[in-house]
């Protein structure tokens, strides 16, 4: 498996672990210049509930989980998904 | 104030005497301004030299405290200029870098006390470092540098509890390294991204958050806010990504986890463990 297939399939199991949370179309990508962090384009009331599925996330071999509050290209979003909820403030 | 602050404080004023006279190294951090001011108060200020490096990894917002101590307490202070960044092992953000920086400090204030005859150098290192992961204090070691406080005992807690009995106002400061702890190991040091992340910690601060950090990650700004303040921050998400985007960071983002001593050494640890 190459590390973009291994980041693939952590990413696919990072939504799949959102489905299941009930955060089902939450956008997933990964940031860092080691791709060290998946973010998570998510309501910002989401927050408490990303939280408590961060350690589940981080096992996946992410270092650290974040919350998506702004790009400059997101208008394309690598792994645009339908979302029930507006999940970004942009400028 | 508890029997055992009292005896480690004495501690503390028993090592400063037998120091005779010092040259401390000073961020105006609560460690090195406490550090200071104990010593003018227990050697008197001809006895006593505050020095503090200065480079573009040093915020601003830490030397305007530094200044605000030494002129209050009448701590006698110079100012040298480091030049870390143009060090290619520093520059490539080792995760040791700390030892290179601390290497080019004390390189200039083990000489510099010599020449003003001042008997030891000295760090705000205290007890509660020896736990952490703290390549600088290598090179403190190899240069025969010592911590007074550490030696001590005297914890952080503690520090700020002495801090506020002697009307310091670095006692409830927020700790403070320098600006390239924002940059995970293996990312370069630059000029350009200290000065954004510095950009990037005005704008949060102008937002009224207290006790934060911006992670750089090439791509990204990665926000870590103290858990107590996280759901505020949240409640803000536009303004923080416009806010961060104006100073250069192309995305924006809020860990969710908040903000965490060392967080950028948990790389390390999860190395160890694999």
């Amino acid at each position: 498996m190459t590390g973009n297939e291994d980041t693939a399939a952590r990413l696919q199991r990072v939504r799949r672990l959102l489905d299941s949370a009930g955060l089902t179309g939450a956008e997933v990508d990964v940031a860092g210049h080691e791709s060290e962090i998946v973010a998570v384009a998510a309501p910002a009331s989401e927050l408490a509930r990303l939280r408590e599925l961060a350690p589940a996330m981080k096992a996946l071999g992410f270092r650290y989980v974040a919350l998506e509050l702004g790009a400059e290209n997101a208008g394309q979003p690598p792994a645009r998904r339908p979302m029930n909820e507006t999940s970004r403030e942009l400028p | 104030m508890g029997d055992d602050l009292r005896v480690k404080q004495a501690r503390l004023e028993a090592i400063l005497r037998e120091c005779g006279s010092l040259c401390i190294g000073y961020s105006g951090g609560v460690d090195s301004a406490f550090l200071a001011v104990s010593a003018v108060d227990v050697l008197g200020p001809e006895r006593v030299l505050a020095v503090t490096g200065r480079s573009e990894a040093y915020p601003a917002v830490q030397h305007e405290m530094a200044l605000e101590v030494v002129r209050s307490f009448g701590v006698p202070h110079i100012e040298i200029d480091t030049d870390e960044l143009n060090n290619p092992d520093y520059a490539a953000n080792p995760a040791n870098r700390c030892y290179f920086c601390k290497t080019e400090l004390w390189s200039g204030l083990v000489p510099l006390a010599a020449d003003r005859g001042l008997a030891v150098v000295a760090d705000g290192a205290n007890a509660d470092d020896s736990a952490d992961y703290r390549p600088g204090a290598r090179a403190a070691r190899e240069r025969g540098v010592r911590s007074p406080l550490q030696e001590a005992g005297l914890t952080k807690q503690e520090i700020r509890l002495l801090s506020r009995a002697r009307g310091l106002p670095t006692w409830d400061q927020p700790a403070s390294p320098c600006l390239s702890s924002r940059l995970p190991y293996g990312l370069a040091v630059t000029p350009e991204r200290l000065r954004q992340v510095e950009a990037a910690e005005d704008e949060l601060r102008a937002l009224g958050l207290s006790e934060f950090r911006v992670r750089h990650h090439g791509d990204a700004a990665r926000i870590e806010v103290s858990p107590a303040e996280l759901d505020r921050a949240a409640a803000h998400a536009g303004e923080l990504a416009r806010a961060l985007m104006r100073v250069g960071f192309p995305r924006v983002l809020l860990d969710v986890e908040g903000y965490r001593r060392g967080a950028l050494n948990e790389s390390l640890v999860q190395l160890k463990a694999s």
